[in-house]
């Protein structure tokens, strides 16, 4: 067994803190209380027997940590805790470990459900595995990009983006239509003067007829004034 | 703990100044002795040992189990008014 009092202060704060303890400062009367404290932290792993220490804290621990070994005894093993204390022996484990592990795998591989979605998984010994999730864009004090590589786009932007890169830009598009619209003008003129179509011909028959009556409006207010009023009006407003 | 006694109340209500080790609660006459006979006969004492253990409940309790024999109720009770006295005046 490891003699915890033969090492130095800071050999005894170094272990606690490789064992995820900080510690304050080490004197003569914390000493004790710490050696205690990495005593306890090194248990999983030591050969220690059980109730080594006669402290009433450790053998706290001890009473508390039997006590579960008693309920979360797996079916195969569901004599006594004598029993499982040969079967680990064996193998060279001490028994406060396997006893106070679920242990996950063996008796019951297939009732797992984690195991079946995720079957590649390493199996763990305490059955949590942790997986390293994406990292939060500008969480944590990391800078905020605006271009992330790797987001994924989704196939329609790309889609448009490479429309878009193809296509003329909006204002060469107006010229084309105005172009165009010019032309199909141009091209109207033209056929307008070298063959009467029937738009024209009606448009020109009306002018003469309007012609027309003016002519006659103006004649007879010329020659008979007091006339017209009564009998000619009657007829040119009904046109 | 959720209830406390009219010592602990005592205790965390005011800046401890010169009082004895037996103002803690969870330290009465007997306690009080083996402390004092360690040496630890102010309340201040206590509190130094409570904070050079960086105010770690369970270690201050192994600590004052081992120190003068007090149970877990006590050392418990102990530690809890050190803690709280420390939220409110330190």
């Amino acid at each position: 067994m490891w003699d915890l009092s033969r090492l130095s202060d800071e050999d005894l704060k170094g272990r606690l803190l490789q064992h995820g303890f900080q510690a304050g400062p080490i004197t003569a009367t914390t000493r004790h209380v710490y050696e205690n404290k990495l005593r306890r932290l090194m248990e999983p792993q030591s050969q220690m027997p059980q109730n080594g220490s006669g402290d009433g804290g450790d053998d706290a621990i001890y009473s508390d940590s039997e006590e579960e070994e008693v309920q979360e005894e797996p079916e195969p093993h569901a004599e006594t805790v004598t029993s499982a204390e040969k079967d680990t022996s064996d193998n060279r484990v001490p028994t406060f470990l396997s006893a106070s592990l679920p242990v996950p795998e063996e008796p019951e591989p297939v009732t797992d459900v984690l195991m079946e979605i995720f079957p590649e998984m390493e199996k763990t010994p305490t059955g949590i595995a942790a997986t390293r999730r994406r990292p939060i864009k500008g969480a944590a004090g990391r800078p905020v990009k605006f271009q992330y590589p790797d987001t994924p786009m989704s196939p329609n932007t790309a889609d448009q983006q490479e429309v878009q890169h193809r296509q003329v830009p909006l204002w060469v598009q107006l010229l084309i239509f105005l172009i165009l619209t010019l032309l199909l003008y141009v091209t109207y003129l033209a056929i307008e003067d070298t063959a009467e179509n029937p738009v024209t011909l009606l448009l020109g028959s009306l002018n003469q007829v309007a012609e027309a009556v003016e002519e006659q409006l103006a004649a007879p207010s010329s020659e008979e004034a007091p006339v017209m009023p009564d009998a000619d009006v009657p007829p040119v407003s009904g046109m | 703990m959720s209830t406390t006694s009219q010592k602990h109340r005592d205790f965390v209500g005011e800046p401890m100044g010169d009082k004895p080790v037996t103002a803690l609660s969870g330290i009465g006459e007997v306690l009080g002795k083996k402390l004092e006979d360690q040496g630890y006969d102010k309340a201040y004492t206590v509190l130094g040992q409570f904070l050079l253990l960086r105010k770690d409940g369970e270690l201050f309790v192994d600590w004052l189990k081992d120190t003068c024999g007090a149970n877990s109720k006590q050392a418990g009770s102990c530690s809890q008014c050190l803690k709280e006295w420390c939220d409110s005046f330190l």
